[in-house]
């Protein structure tokens, strides 16, 4: 049979976007707790963030940030952490600490009729943790043989690089943590680090749940009040700008047995909130889009090439790469360049504008549709001193975005010259291809 | 507990099967189609074609030229993604409710008419292998969805649908050919072959309607017969030495056949059970054992195939469990998860079984809260059992499962003589 000639249909207008009814108070010990609702199934999601100042910057305070949310949760970090997992396990949640970019992280999701219980267990394990000597000792080197893995990872390695490119000594400079740090940390600095920056005060409590937010509000406050730690919790600092001599360098880290090549650009750019940064989203999303075309779709080099723009609280920046053959690299990179410098010479399509606004209108609904994605989101305006009402003004201020002004913050901040750049794999065969077209150092992963 | 309130069905005649799931708690809806074809379908000599193929049904139809699929969606909002499993190949769309009808219409144009050309599938050729090499080939092994688990099914089963790389080697998939596309296509991409199922808040429209006028104009015609999988289960263990240079430690991977999920429901949902009461993150009987008390692993893990879609794969299936360690003994650790397994048949821990039943239930819960993952489970209960109410039931299912039906798991599967060993080295 002839296939049929169907048009496309017509798309209604998004209707605009349906904030969550939220409840937000700071408690009496200085908690900062935003309740939201999502109906649908009785889950609830929650997100604590405490924010760590300027630790973690060094591999020895990262590593004791590291190793005690990876223990929080077990018997080495006292008797209420011993039970703590097992008893939120059987009320239905599971619970995940994490620290990383100046930032202590608690993930709790579960059956929401429990939820005032599972916060109590939460804020009874962060008021009164004593790490057990022998416990941290046996684990700290379980933890690193775990982190060890975790760094052979090619993307992973790029990124934390590109990082501390981007951010140098800063917290945000460091995404994987050193394993023999990690081993040679014991009790004592992590009781320390419990006792000084495990602290209610400026830190951020999101709780997204199917019931009325103030409910859960006042639920959350009845829980998490015993949570009494005295200190203030220290906002991350601005990190300082990049190093120029960071730019126009390209550093190959040798991994000898790679198949394939990881390479990204990276580059600083404006934060959330800023006033070009809705054409900066714009721009990176065009710029994604040209980069899988041309590198996966035209020249199938790549199964994940793209740009990212990642917000953090203190700033932003670019990724832009793909891990291709070892063969083709040189191609790619050369493509790549061409898709940066299109977009700083010319505007993007009228077009592609209306598409890329559409598509970041469309994809915060979507974000918000979900509970753990609410929760997210949630979390990052909190981190930021914002409120929900930020997401309207984002999303209306992308319809007003022009081509010109696309161009000129692509300019202004993707531009190649202000770029940093970490392939992953053999140097062997990749520094005298790169070297054709500029300056490589070359080092050991 | 209610997730997928209102479920509603109807058959278009060209033999597929609709299914729409409401909820309205947030305006997002997700089109998705289920295909009754994976990995364990495509034929002796064509490794990765499934998944090949379904690289290449993203490179344009009669009316959506080629990189269209993705551009026509995202300019609303919406995205989309497919995976190949070992019996089902899905295709989902997530978007603003306002944006269904143009869901409906670029899944059923895939659906009837995709372009399938000679340059889609030379070009798809080179980027699986990039895939592959990305997910696969340049990572360790031993990374929790690693290479490792090719390697397990190649050594735990015998019949070609089971054991072989569903990746695919790359010489069969260079050596395949665009007109096999076009026979893969007629042979399994039939609409009786497929569930469509639209989950989320479809907004103020008539959604049969909708799905009529788009897919209803597709031919209906004959599915070629799935090839049969089943095979008998290992009478003697079997065991490999790998040595992977990408590999920082050592990692024990040991799998056994699990009940059949179609025949026995309760049983498998047992076996998922089962696998968290041995690798619960603090208290499993296996992470106590060889973590906490013998330190001779530094971390256990494991899980019931098919990773989160537990439901959605026919028997036979696996339940793996990997030992990362420092150098111990291969024979030392399968000892000692024998011995652990035994005492549980012996004295089961009751506490242990109903935290495990909660922990599994929680995370079933969380993996259908978001909708385009809901409509997949949705789209695939139909397909395999005939009830995307299942949606619901599965939360029942798992309460019902008792600590005898965990025992008779553990004694009648995880015994020594019916398991696969792989025994991962690194280079050093």
């Amino acid at each position: 049979m002839t296939a049929p000639v169907r048009s496309v249909p017509e798309v209604p207008p998004l209707p605009p976007l349906r904030e969550p009814d939220d409840a937000r108070r700071e408690l009496s010990n200085g908690l900062d707790v935003w309740a939201a609702r999502r109906g649908g199934a009785a889950l609830s999601e929650v997100r604590l963030v405490i924010p760590l100042g300027g630790l973690g910057a060094d591999a020895s305070s990262d590593a004791t940030a590291r190793l005690t949310a990876e223990l929080l949760f077990s018997e080495a970090a006292g008797p209420a952490a011993a039970e703590a997992g097992s008893r939120l396990a059987a009320l239905g949640f599971s619970a995940r600490a994490s620290a990383g970019a100046g930032t202590f992280s608690v993930g709790l999701s579960g059956l929401d009729d429990n939820l005032a219980e599972a916060l109590a267990i939460v804020a009874d394990v962060l008021g009164s943790t004593s790490f057990d000597a022998d416990q941290v000792a046996q684990r700290a080197g379980r933890i690193a043989a775990q982190l060890e893995l975790e760094g052979a990872d090619p993307g992973r390695i790029a990124h934390d690089r590109l990082r501390r490119l981007l951010f140098g000594g800063h917290a945000y400079g460091r995404t994987l943590s050193d394993p023999s740090a990690v081993a040679a940390t014991e009790s004592p600095a992590a009781d320390a680090f419990a006792r000084t920056h495990l602290v209610p005060s400026r830190s951020h409590l999101v709780v997204v749940s199917p019931r009325d937010a103030t409910e859960v509000l006042s639920e959350a406050e009845s829980s998490m009040k015993v949570w009494g730690r005295s200190g203030e919790a220290t906002p991350v600092p601005d990190p300082p700008d990049t190093a120029p001599d960071t730019f126009g360098h390209m550093l190959v880290l040798d991994r000898p047995d790679s198949v394939q090549t990881a390479f990204w650009f990276a580059s600083r750019t404006s934060g959330r909130g800023a006033p070009d940064h809705a054409a900066l989203t714009i721009a990176v999303l065009v710029l994604q889009k040209r980069v899988y075309d041309n590198i996966r779709r035209r020249n199938a080099w790549s199964y994940a090439a793209g740009s990212q723009l990642i917000d953090l609280p203190k700033a932003s920046y670019c990724m832009l790469g793909c891990p291709v053959r070892t063969e083709v690299t040189m191609p790619a990179y050369a493509e790549l360049l061409y898709e940066m410098n299109r977009m700083i010479a010319s505007p993007i399509s009228v077009e592609e504008l209306e598409e890329a606004v559409g598509a970041l209108q469309g994809r915060t609904a979507q974000r918000l549709g979900s509970r753990s994605g609410l929760a997210e989101e949630l979390c990052r305006l909190a981190e930021a001193g914002s409120t929900i009402r930020v997401l309207a003004d984002e999303t209306a201020a992308l319809s007003s975005v022009t081509a010109d002004e696309v161009m000129e913050t692509s300019r202004r901040w993707l531009a190649p010259s202000r770029t940093a750049f970490v392939a992953v794999g053999k140097a062997e065969t990749l520094q005298p291809l790169l070297g054709i077209i500029g300056p490589v150092r070359a080092e050991p992963v | 507990m209610g997730t997928a309130a209102g479920i509603t069905r109807f058959t278009l005649d060209n033999g597929l099967r609709v299914v729409v799931a409401e909820d309205r708690s947030a305006p997002v809806v997700a089109v998705t189609v289920n295909y009754d074809i994976g990995l364990r379908t495509e034929r002796e000599g064509r490794s990765g074609f499934a998944h090949l193929f379904e690289h290449i049904m993203f490179r344009g139809s009669a009316n959506v030229p080629d990189g269209d699929f993705s551009r026509l969606t995202s300019r609303y909002g919406g995205g989309g993604n497919a995976s190949t499993g070992l019996d089902q190949t899905n295709y989902t769309t997530v978007l603003p409710t306002n944006a269904l009808e143009l869901g409906l219409f670029v899944e059923s144009d895939r659906m009837g008419w995709p372009t399938l050309s000679e340059e889609a599938h030379r070009g798809e050729c080179e980027v699986v292998k990039e895939e592959t090499r990305l997910r696969f080939l340049n990572k360790p092994k031993t990374e929790p969805i690693g290479g490792w688990w090719l390697d397990m099914r190649a050594l735990a089963f015998d019949g070609y649908p089971n054991a072989h790389d569903g990746t695919g080697s790359f010489e069969e998939i260079e050596a395949s050919s665009a007109a096999e596309t076009r026979e893969f296509f007629e042979s399994y991409y039939t609409p009786a072959n497929a569930v469509l199922s639209i989950v989320g808040d479809p907004g103020d429209v008539d959604v049969k309607a909708l799905v009529e006028k788009w897919f209803g104009v597709i031919p209906g015609r004959p599915t070629s017969p799935i090839p049969a999988v089943s095979e008998p289960p290992l009478s003697e263990e079997r065991r490999k030495v790998l040595i992977d240079k990408l590999t920082p430690s050592p990692m024990l991977a040991v799998g056994w056949r699990t009940p059949d999920p179609v025949a026995d429901m309760a049983s498998h949902a047992a076996a998922i059970v089962l696998a968290e009461v041995l690798v619960a993150k603090e208290d499993g009987l296996l992470v106590r054992r060889l973590v906490s008390k013998e330190q001779l692993a530094t971390s256990v893990a494991g899980f019931v195939e098919f990773f989160g879609l537990q439901f959605l794969a026919r028997d036979p299936l696996l339940l793996s469990v990997t030992v990362h360690h420092d150098g111990s003994d291969a024979d030392a650790l399968l000892s000692a998860i024998d011995e652990e397994v035994a005492q549980f048949v012996a004295a089961p821990d009751e506490c242990a079984v109903e935290r495990a039943k909660t922990t599994v239930l929680t995370r079933w819960l969380q993996n259908i809260d978001e909708v385009g993952m809901r409509s997949i489970f949705v789209a695939g209960f139909e397909l395999i059992w005939g009830r995307a109410e299942l949606l619901d039931e599965i939360a029942d299912v798992y309460r019902s499962v008792t600590t005898d039906d965990v025992v008779r798991v553990a004694r009648d599967y995880l015994t020594p003589t019916s398991r696969a060993v792989l025994d991962i080295r690194g280079s050093k």
